[in-house]
């Protein structure tokens, strides 16, 4: 019985998603080898050694994505499940916040065996698990009004904003960002009146512009004291504060530059010596720029956006809120992400350590990814299933 | 009825939503494909040419620093070398973090410490206050002086720790390792000052280091391909190297031992009588070799304390009136031009040249006295009847010959030629006794050459060569006075010391015969005619010893002691009597055992059979540190002098392992331990028979090893 399903269910399979995951997936191993193979050598590592453990964790998080794609999506709306989850994230983060200090500092990472978790990857999706849930469960009480419907959901909101504030004081500013996002998509995504939803993010839309043009006229000190807020104001004069956390974006730029259209050739980047810190990680993107031209980012760009557009076409189209919100909330994590990385390289936006999905280097976040598509290629196959059954 | 509509608009209003957010989805990734387009296409970001701004970072980058040379003493010593130095700094944040947000601060700072206070000056506590600034939001703290210049050898060893947030900077640094020492002689080089340091190598500013900086600096290499921050190449395919041509070793004649002896009788007359400025220079006066020259005030050359007070090398930049050690001239030309009467008696006291009231130091004169003992006792009056029994044009000939006017070509940056006032009959009187003319200090000592050389004047030099070349070959400055001239005159300045009525009978060293002359000039008022007051003047003698063989002249002077709780002469002695005797002694030694001595070569990076070879065949005993088979160093260094049969240390590259120490004195043992930094502790007199850490044992981690002797 539970074969044949599986085998059914194996026809559903939403390439729309799958292509583009697989096609981002074995980019971001290329440009990971070609990004930190030669620094790997330069430290007297194998210059293979994160080739090969983004290969295993790309493995890994194909299996565990086929794994939640076979799996009833009921078993995640499992209060037992879910809130031993969220305890578990719970204590994790205020492990970090108790003793990560004085282990290892405000390091996000938890070590397990020969694995580090981030707890802050995880809250991302538990998070949009746990709101889908109790936002759908209240499906039947909904108004239009946002005052009402935040007395609806007045209590897992407020548990959701006690975990941001955990992520928050790590602290963890790009991460809990991320978080913040999700929850006011996923709030705003219930459906109370959309404009409540178009005026929420006009206002934050506003409020960013407005600060970062008041930033720019705040005039910069060159003190090192001030070096915390100098990162902060660092995307706004880079070449002013270019030895007080501007660096990095100028280099950030030469990349770009370097690589013009066509790029430079691949494993042919300068800027990957030691010009650009971690260039396998935060600044990916800018390497592939320089080895691939504009070109080959925009490729990379193409692919993320058909895969955003589906998750929101799915959500969009669903009659279930619970899928909608499941949807709008792992469409907004993959966004929010991309736009920090990508703003940040830019110098559109501060930067904030956070990683481009699916490309940069990192085990935590790439096995969380695959579960969210996994969850996402699930949803999919769920509609494709009662489309067939009605139809038919 | 109701209940209908409210569920259908909030799917409605989620669907709307959803499209909403996905259009901004896709505006924001069109302006990121826009973005990307403008960076690359236009190059340009704020009006910063990036293209422009890269490219030249990268060739910066792909510089090859040439290695400015070493600046030797005649002795071998090292004076002047470039280091890299690091200095060690911590950062704090928990910004500051690696791939996986692994930290790359300061974790654990009691530790960090601790093990910091093992390297650094510092005590524990004191590092971990460093650690722990009042400013919680401190990117990074360095540990003051105490941190930096650091050498390669601790940077190393602290990196062995393995400490988590402890990074080194690292900067081509000038060693001045004897710090104050001829410091405005050898100079100063240093970065340039509003530039990028770290991509310009030093330039001299000072001194031999400004005056050689060409043959010093050498020539910066490059690559011409693009290189990283590591240092690898872009490609090497394309890779054209141009190697860096090292700059030269520069050997200077100043004798370490005599300079070090100068410097310390400088800074106590300094300290106790806190003149304006002194200049003290000993040359070799058979070949012109300046062995020891300082100046004050000076500064510290390895911290560079005081070097603000004075920029100046006042030994050759300054110009001054010598006063009546120039009488050493007006007697040699008198004598020389055959206008000098020994036995001709003249009134002392004053005489009226044109207007003026010409006085002797001593205003009441010494009566009627013959012109023998004018010089002795420096009498203004008796040097003018010189000059007017010689005429204008005969003195100023001997002016010229005796190389005043024109620089002595001494290898030194800015040296004065010197002025003459000499239009009117007062002037021309005036010169006689050093007023009117100016003069440099090596101007003077070649002029005194003259006398301690039987007429022949050498130039005094400060170079002895550049790299291997350098035997130093005395220059002849022409023979202004005959031999039988010098002779006379030499004789006149032993009358200054040891007749009754000299004026420098206080330079009598004991065992050696001194030959000298006193000076006491007046000091010109910037506000017209000259300064008056017991302390307003420059005292100066110059000196030959010994008298019967000349081998020294050492010329000393002294610019208005502002605590004159003393006489001039006094103060003068304090300097030329001991620093002459101190350089006479070492000639007596050397003449009396010339074959007791050898003078070390330099082995460093010489194989250790070739190395061993050598040194044998000096009369030496050698012993290797470690089983390498290249000498990295040696102990004593190149250049020292020292007694047969004594050991030189050689270390070799590769592990360091202990020797075989049995029949070793004390004192091999302590070059042993300045060599290996590892501390012997050592018991017992005699010669080593006992060693705790047996031969060949590896030193590396070893911390204290004892030795025994009986």
């Amino acid at each position: 019985m539970w074969k044949k399903f599986q085998k059914s269910k194996i026809q559903y399979l939403d390439y729309w998603l799958l292509i583009p995951y697989i096609v981002l997936c074995a980019f971001g191993a290329l440009m990971v080898y070609s990004a930190s193979s030669d620094l790997m050598s330069i430290r007297g590592m194998q210059p293979d050694a994160y080739f090969t453990k983004q290969l295993v964790f790309i493995v890994l998080g194909f299996v565990l994505m086929m794994f939640t794609y076979f799996l009833k999506l009921t078993v995640l709306r499992n209060r037992f499940i879910l809130f031993g989850a969220t305890f578990i994230i719970f204590l994790g983060l205020l492990f970090l916040l108790g003793f990560g200090r004085t282990i290892n500092g405000a390091a996000a990472w938890i070590p397990i065996g020969p694995l580090s978790i981030q707890p802050s990857e995880f809250a991302k999706l538990l998070i949009v698990l746990y709101l889908a849930n109790m936002l759908a469960h209240k499906e039947n009480d909904l108004t239009e009004g946002m005052v009402d419907n935040l007395k609806l959901f007045f209590k897992p909101v407020l548990l959701v904003a006690g975990i941001i504030f955990l992520v928050l004081i790590q602290p963890d500013l790009g991460g809990a960002s991320i978080l913040a996002a999700v929850m006011i998509v996923m709030f705003f995504g219930t459906g109370m009146s959309y404009w409540y939803g178009f005026s929420a993010i006009t206002l934050v839309t506003g409020a960013v512009t407005l600060l970062s043009n008041v930033l720019r006229h705040v005039r910069i000190s060159t003190k090192v004291t001030s070096y915390k807020l100098n990162r902060i104001l660092a995307f706004l004069h880079p070449f002013k504060l270019e030895n007080m956390g501007g660096s990095q974006l100028v280099n950030s730029y030469y990349a770009i530059n370097n690589g013009r259209w066509f790029g430079l050739g691949l494993g042919n980047s300068i800027q990957k010596r030691g010009y650009l810190p971690e260039p396998y990680t935060d600044f990916i993107l800018s390497i592939t720029t320089e080895e691939l031209g504009v070109i080959g980012t925009l490729v990379i760009l193409g692919l993320l956006f058909v895969l955003l557009a589906r998750i929101f076409y799915l959500g969009i189209h669903t009659d279930k809120m619970y899928y909608t919100l499941l949807c709008y909330g792992i469409g907004t994590i993959i966004f929010v992400q991309t736009l920090f990385n990508v703003g940040g390289l830019l110098g559109i936006l501060p930067i904030t350590g956070v990683t481009l999905p699916f490309i940069s280097y990192g085990g935590s976040s790439m096995l969380v990814l695959a579960i969210a598509l996994g969850i996402v290629l699930n949803i999919s196959a769920q509609e494709k299933k009662a489309k067939t059954a009605t139809t038919s | 009825m109701k209940s209908v509509k409210i569920r259908k608009s909030p799917r409605r209003n989620r669907r709307v939503f959803g499209r909403l957010l996905l259009l901004i989805i896709a505006a924001i990734f069109l302006v990121f494909a826009g973005r990307f387009a403008y960076i690359a296409v236009t190059g340009h970001i704020a009006g910063v040419n990036l293209t422009k701004r890269s490219q030249k970072k990268y060739k910066a980058d792909a510089v090859i620093h040439a290695q400015r040379g070493t600046i030797y003493d005649s002795l071998g010593n090292v004076l002047a070398q470039d280091i890299n130095a690091y200095s060690v700094y911590a950062v704090l944040s928990h910004d500051y973090v690696g791939p996986n947000k692994k930290p790359l601060y300061v974790t654990d700072k009691k530790k960090t410490a601790k093990v910091l206070s093992h390297y650094l000056p510092l005590s524990a506590a004191k590092i971990y206050q460093q650690l722990t600034p009042a400013n919680r939001a401190a990117y990074q703290v360095e540990f003051g002086g105490a941190g930096q210049n650091l050498s390669l050898s601790i940077k190393r060893k602290i990196e062995k720790e393995h400490l988590t947030g402890i990074y080194f900077n690292e900067s081509p640094t000038r060693l001045y390792p004897n710090g104050t020492f001829a410091s405005h002689v050898i100079g100063i080089a240093q970065a340039p000052k509003g530039k990028e340091s770290n991509n310009q190598g030093l330039v001299g500013v000072m001194g031999i280091e400004k005056y050689f900086n060409k043959q010093l600096a050498g020539q910066d290499g490059y690559r011409n391909f693009a290189r990283d921050s590591y240092g690898y190449a872009i490609n090497q395919k394309q890779s054209k190297v141009k190697t860096a041509k090292n700059g030269q070793d520069v050997y200077l004649t100043l004798d370490s031992r005599l300079q070090s002896y100068l410097e310390s009788l400088l800074t106590d007359v300094n300290k106790k009588y806190q003149p304006k400025s002194m200049n003290a220079v000993l040359m070799n006066a058979k070949t012109g070799e300046i062995l020891a020259a300082s100046q004050r005030p000076t500064f510290n050359a390895s911290t560079k304390k005081g070097i603000d007070s004075i920029w100046r090398d006042t030994l050759v930049e300054d110009g001054y009136e010598p006063g009546s050690v120039l009488k050493i001239a007006t007697l040699a030309a008198a004598i020389d031009s055959g206008h000098y009467n020994p036995n001709q008696y003249y009134q002392s006291g004053s005489i009226e040249v044109g207007d003026k009231k010409i006085s002797d130091w001593q205003t009441s004169g010494w009566g009627m006295i013959p012109l023998s003992q004018a010089f002795a006792r420096s009498s203004n009056v008796g040097m003018v009847k010189l000059e007017q029994t010689m005429g204008p044009k005969v003195w100023q000939e001997y002016i010229r010959k005796f190389g005043f006017l024109k620089p002595t070509g001494i290898k030194l940056p800015g040296e004065t030629a010197g002025t003459l006032q000499y239009d009117r009959p007062l002037d021309q009187a005036t010169t006689s006794f050093g007023q009117g003319i100016n003069v440099n200090v090596m101007q003077m000592l070649q002029m005194t050459s003259a006398i301690a050389n039987n007429g022949t004047m050498i130039k005094p030099q400060i170079l002895s060569g550049i790299n291997q070349d350098h035997q130093l070959k005395p220059i002849k400055a022409g023979k202004p006075i005959k031999t039988s001239t010098a002779k006379s005159v030499l004789q006149n300045m032993e009358d200054v010391v040891y007749q009754d009525y000299g004026t420098g009978q206080v330079y009598q060293i004991p065992g050696y015969r001194v030959a000298a002359k006193t000076g006491t000039a007046q000091i010109t008022d910037p506000n017209g005619g000259y300064l008056t007051g017991t302390s307003n003047y420059i005292f100066s003698v110059a000196g030959i010893a010994p008298a019967d063989n000349p081998q020294y002249i050492l010329y000393v002077t002294l610019k208005q002691p502002q605590n004159m709780t003393d006489s001039a002469e006094n103060i003068l002695a304090q300097i030329f009597n001991p620093m002459m005797k101190r350089a006479l002694e070492y000639t007596k030694k050397a003449e009396k055992d010339p074959q007791q001595q050898v003078k070390v070569t330099s082995v460093i990076s010489e194989s250790t059979t070739s190395a061993q070879k050598k040194l044998t065949s000096l009369g030496l005993q050698t012993a290797l540190v470690g089983s390498g088979n290249l000498v990295v160093q040696q102990l004593p260094k190149a250049g020292s002098i020292i007694l047969p049969n004594q050991r030189v240390i050689l270390m070799t590259n590769g592990a360091m392992t202990m020797p075989d120490v049995t029949g070793w004195s004390k004192n091999d043992l302590l070059k042993l331990a300045q060599l290996t930094g590892i501390e012997i502790e050592i018991k017992g007199s005699g010669y080593a028979y006992h060693q705790s850490l047996a031969a060949n044992g590896l030193l590396d981690g070893v911390k204290n090893i004892k030795v025994q002797l009986k």
